[in-house]
């Protein structure tokens, strides 16, 4: 009873939280960072494709360790994976 | 019941078929997709993961297919150095981590090449690392 | 307008499909419906101008996460069982072969899977590492001698061993829900 009582008030925090987020960033739509990146992302970057644009050059950072993310979530099932006489 | 369907499912020969003929093609596109990811929708990630796609069916002609796993990730990691090596070129020429090394003033043109070849490492990267993850799936239930 | 209509209707679908995949209890038709989720998403994505994300969703929400769920469902080889008794039902020395071992073995050939049996004390602490995906646990009731065959409800075996065991007095097959229990 507790779970379904806890999961109901889960679902209406989520739903306050989504709609208090659509109703603000309707204000927020055309903001700065928007025109300067259509105007000025194939110029700087080569590339025609502003989503590329953005995650190769002007956010790299993130993209990289996205990459590395993913190498460590291989290697932790690869070690799930072994049998418990193998690890210990 | 459940078990039995799945058991029939894997050994269908019209499966085997269209997947041999499918294969080829999904490889392509896939490549396409990585090599066209400056242009056009798509990139590293979306075209890795369409690779992919296409090893996987590979398992339903020849399930025996992969068995060096441990290459599989060596390789994995020779390429997640080489991206933070090409991405840290630009520090000699720049002075700034993590951007493109070729200056700003250069035509777009030869500035394509570090989206290219970022794009192509990212994908393999990616495509080797999810080849990796249900190969190790495969392998579980088999011991 | 009539995009509007269409990404209206989709999004009400998306809703539709997603309570079914929660209340369905087959596994394989849970699979499926996943997948049908992730390509309504995918094209919802298309709809809103992304069409980068759509690609990513189809490629790994439609193909990679259900060929794996029914890799997972389609491997399974063992059938493990734990027992807390300590007479000869579940002894399989060749003079004597116990009733319940006779009748596990019998199932487990049926679906084509390899019985595997642990003897375990109550409360010890030994192979408590990897002891979730347990199948079967093997009690005696103390009040009225009778043994008493736990398994998860969810699972579709448990129908099967259910009906093998009607005719028998002495076994009781009893399902817990998932959760209830942590062995």
């Amino acid at each position: 009873m507790i779970k379904k009582i806890a999961l109901v008030l889960m679902l209406i925090a989520i739903l306050i939280t989504f709609s208090l987020t659509i109703q603000e960033s309707k204000e927020y739509l055309d903001c700065f960072s928007k025109d300067y990146f259509v105007s000025k992302t194939f110029r700087e970057t080569g590339s025609k494709n502003i989503v590329t644009g953005i995650y190769l050059d002007y956010r790299l950072f993130d993209s990289i360790f996205e990459a590395g993310i993913l190498l460590v979530v291989v290697s932790g099932i690869i070690f799930m994976s072994k049998k418990d006489e193998e690890v210990l | 019941m459940i078990y039995e369907e799945v058991i029939t499912l894997k050994t269908s020969r019209i499966l085997i078929c269209i997947s041999r003929l499918l294969y080829p093609f999904m490889l392509l596109f896939g490549f396409y997709i990585i090599i066209n990811g400056h242009t056009s929708p798509g990139g590293g990630f979306q075209g890795g993961a369409i690779l992919a796609t296409a090893i996987l069916i590979t398992y339903f002609i020849d399930p025996d297919r992969i068995t060096n796993l441990n290459l599989l990730i060596k390789i994995e990691k020779v390429l997640f150095i080489l991206i933070l090596v090409i991405g840290s070129i630009s520090f000699f020429t720049k002075n700034v981590f993590f951007t493109n090394f070729i200056s700003i003033e250069s035509s777009t043109t030869y500035k394509k090449i570090f989206l290219i070849a970022l794009n192509f490492f990212i994908g393999i990267k990616v495509a080797l690392g999810l080849v990796t993850v249900f190969s190790t799936f495969i392998k579980e239930g088999r011991s | 307008m009539n995009a509007m209509i269409i990404a209206d209707s989709l999004q009400i679908l998306l809703i539709i499909i997603a309570a079914v995949i929660v209340i369905s209890k087959d596994n394989l038709q849970m699979v499926v419906f996943f997948a049908v989720f992730s390509l309504v998403t995918a094209s919802l994505y298309y709809f809103n101008q992304a069409p980068d994300v759509a690609l990513a969703e189809v490629a790994i929400g439609s193909a990679i996460m259900p060929l794996i769920f029914i890799i997972s469902i389609s491997r399974q080889r063992e059938f493990i069982v734990i027992s807390h008794v300590n007479d000869e039902f579940l002894s399989n020395h060749t003079y004597k072969i116990g009733k319940g071992y006779e009748l596990l073995s019998e199932f487990t050939r049926h679906y084509g899977l390899k019985l595997k049996i642990y003897k375990s004390e109550l409360g010890s602490l030994k192979g408590i590492f990897r002891s979730r995906n347990v199948d079967l646990i093997v009690e005696k009731c103390p009040s009225t001698h009778r043994y008493l065959l736990k398994g998860k409800e969810s699972s579709i075996l448990m129908n099967k061993l259910e009906q093998m065991t009607e005719n028998e007095p002495l076994i009781e097959v009893i399902k817990i829900r998932e959760g209830e229990t942590d062995d």
